[in-house]
């Protein structure tokens, strides 16, 4: 069940206001031909028909907008030439509430049903709801018994709050969280999340949290409780959550130092951005036949003992002399234990 | 039984998602358990849907939705109440776009998709979501050929390989571990299974001929370090990072009395058993055999920069 979205009603006006929408989906879409405003708001057994005519037309368009927040398209049709007193006809717009049947293939559906199968494999994603209704209704769209199978494997969530959490950071609302920090320690916060990254197998989720006024990076698996967000909430158009993406030599004491590694150019570019979490500022240096990777290290030995493990694939210190120094001082190490 | 108390929001949004559902089931019908999967609910509050649904009526035609649950199954009656299915939402388009992105499907099956299914307005994009790419650019034609079981070659360079070699495979499956992803097939020339990072898969080309049966396999990044039979002995010294435990070649750990461990690492590749020993910078020792260690000192020699 989706998380809960709107203020508490009292049960009568709840099952009132949802059966008023539901049944306004209900006669547009069985109707063959647009019906006119009258007709709706006229409609006591629809929900409207009130002595206020005034009040229904302002439901009407309530419940218009929420059924678009369900992808369900309302639309006016003011036919050519009509007069300004004339009033609206209404219908679904087929278009774009409705997917274009057939112009799915089946090799697409296939293709599509496969990466979804891929991520629905993994314990580490924030969206494991959203995931399983998109197979679900692959099978609706495709008439595909495979599509409609359960979905195998564990079914849990990669935290208790994250279904939670993923509607917050969806619907751009604030949400308060319960986190346990790395030492035990639990506080409660209201966070806006403006980012969610995955890396070694954890959910993080970067926002704005009010108790510190800054933007604050939080584990998942460390979020025990999230209640149900409330407040909007926009994400500067400078945020880039790629920024988050953690390499091992990225907390330091003291300034940053930007260092430069080089790697052998007949590496797959697939293979260099897995390896640079595209971080940092790649060039590719024809003339030398290389890949250029300059980064901001917090540790500059911790770089260089990243950059050691991946020799393997050709990477190498390039400058400045303080990350060529800690290369050639993790190697004198090792040999010297070895010699 | 507990009264299901659900909101307006949570009706809509399950009723809209019931009456797709059942609409394009075979029969126009489903099992309870399986409606109640679908919309994540329970028994009690799938009847509260059922009911507010089976109240749907149009006074201006007569029509009414008929909708039942009997004999544990939920079903729409007639064609009043039938709906066609929806393009995926939004938020549907957005974990989409993040899946298509990380998986690296091409650009034109991407554009198909959106225009057919895609949410009608605003792009198909994922703007706040992200991991590391490691599916490489190959993962929906090896999925494909894993699925229709078709033999392929693909071009790969290894990690003790300069440049990309061209392999005839059967792939088998896609695997995750330690964060890395693989496809493990069958290398036709070797006769042997093989592990092989997606990220550095260059290029796959189906062949004409299907995959061949290879009786059992190994399932696991550490079963097929173990059957390839390279293996090392090494000491960890006290307080030094203990997440180089976790490789997947790693076994018979034995921690010391003074806090350092001792463990055997099962590996595929001398350079990247060399590299990490080296990137310890001297927090682990390689102990035997005795000849690795002496290549040890001649490779860190040759590797200063």
């Amino acid at each position: 069940m989706e998380p809960d979205r709107t203020d508490e009603m009292e049960e009568p006006e709840l099952n009132e206001t949802a059966l008023r929408i539901l049944n306004l989906l209900f006669i547009l879409n069985s109707s063959s031909v647009p019906l006119t405003t009258e007709e709706i708001v006229s409609d006591s057994d629809v929900g409207y028909g009130s002595p206020n005519r005034a009040s229904d037309l302002k439901k009407f368009k309530r419940d218009r907008e929420k059924l678009a927040e369900r992808g369900i398209n309302v639309k006016e049709i003011r036919p050519a030439g009509a007069a300004q007193t004339e009033e609206s006809l209404w219908t679904i717009d087929r278009s774009s509430t409705y997917a274009a049947l057939g112009a799915i293939s089946r090799d697409d559906a296939d293709a599509l049903l496969r990466a979804v199968d891929e991520c629905l494999s993994r314990q580490d994603i924030p969206f494991r709801r959203a995931l399983v209704d998109i197979r679900q209704r692959l099978a609706a769209m495709t008439s595909s018994a495979e599509a409609g199978d359960a979905v195998a494997g564990e079914q849990t969530t990669a935290s208790p709050a994250a279904d939670t959490l993923w509607s917050a950071f969806a619907l751009h609302r604030r949400v308060r969280i319960a986190y346990v920090d790395a030492r035990g320690l639990e506080t409660q916060r209201v966070l806006a999340i403006w980012g969610i990254f995955m890396q070694h197998g954890h959910i993080y989720y970067v926002g704005l949290d009010d108790q510190s006024g800054q933007v604050r990076t939080f584990r998942g698996d460390r979020i025990t409780r999230a209640w149900r967000p409330t407040g909007s909430y926009t994400v500067p158009a400078r945020f880039n959550v790629r920024d988050y993406l953690f390499l091992p030599f990225d907390i330091g004491s003291g300034m940053a130092t930007k260092v430069t590694f080089s790697l052998p150019i007949e590496i797959e570019a697939t293979e260099v951005r897995a390896l640079t979490k595209e971080r940092g500022e790649l060039v590719r240096d024809e003339q030398k036949k290389r890949w250029l990777w300059t980064i901001k290290a917090g540790d500059v030995d911790a770089a260089a003992r990243f950059g050691l493990a991946h020799a393997q694939s050709g990477m190498r210190p390039v400058s400045p002399a303080k990350i060529v120094n800690a290369w050639n001082a993790c190697i004198d190490k090792a040999v010297t234990l070895h010699g | 039984m507990a009264k299901p108390h659900l909101t307006a929001e949570q009706t809509v949004a399950s009723g809209i998602r019931l009456l797709e559902a059942l609409s394009a089931a075979p029969g126009q019908t489903l099992a309870v358990g399986g409606a109640c999967e679908l919309l994540a609910c329970t028994n009690a509050e799938l009847e509260q849907i059922v009911d507010t649904l089976s109240k749907l009526s149009s006074r201006s035609s007569g029509a009414r939705a008929a909708i039942t649950i009997a004999d544990g199954r939920v079903t729409l009656h007639g064609d009043a109440a039938l709906i066609m299915p929806r393009r995926f939402s939004l938020e549907e388009g957005m974990v989409l776009a993040h899946i298509l992105d990380v998986l690296d499907l091409d650009d034109e099956t991407r554009e198909r998709i959106r225009a057919a299914v895609g949410p009608a307005q605003g792009a198909m994009s994922a703007p706040g979501i992200v991991e590391p790419a490691r599916y490489g650019s190959c993962f929906a034609r090896l999925s494909e050929a894993i699925e229709d079981g078709i033999r392929c070659t693909m071009t790969y360079r290894s990690l003790t390989e300069g440049a990309a070699r061209t392999r005839t495979i059967d792939p088998l499956e896609i695997q995750e571990e330690h964060g890395e992803v693989y496809l493990v097939a069958w290398d036709i020339e070797k006769d042997a299974e093989r592990r092989y990072r997606l990220d550095r898969v260059g290029e796959v080309t189906f062949t004409e001929e299907s995959v061949e049966h290879h009786g059992a396999l190994s399932h696991s990044a550490s079963e097929s370090l173990r059957a390839q039979g390279l293996v090392a002995r090494l000491v960890l010294r006290p307080g030094a990072r203990t997440f180089l435990l976790d490789w997947a070649g790693a076994a018979d750990i034995e921690p010391h009395e003074d806090g350092s461990m001792a463990f055997s690492l099962y590996y595929s590749s001398e350079s990247w058993l060399f590299d990490q020993v080296l990137a310890a910078a001297g927090e682990l020792e390689l102990i035997e055999p005795a000849e690795l260690r002496e290549r040890l000192v001649d490779y860190g020699a040759n590797l200063r920069a």
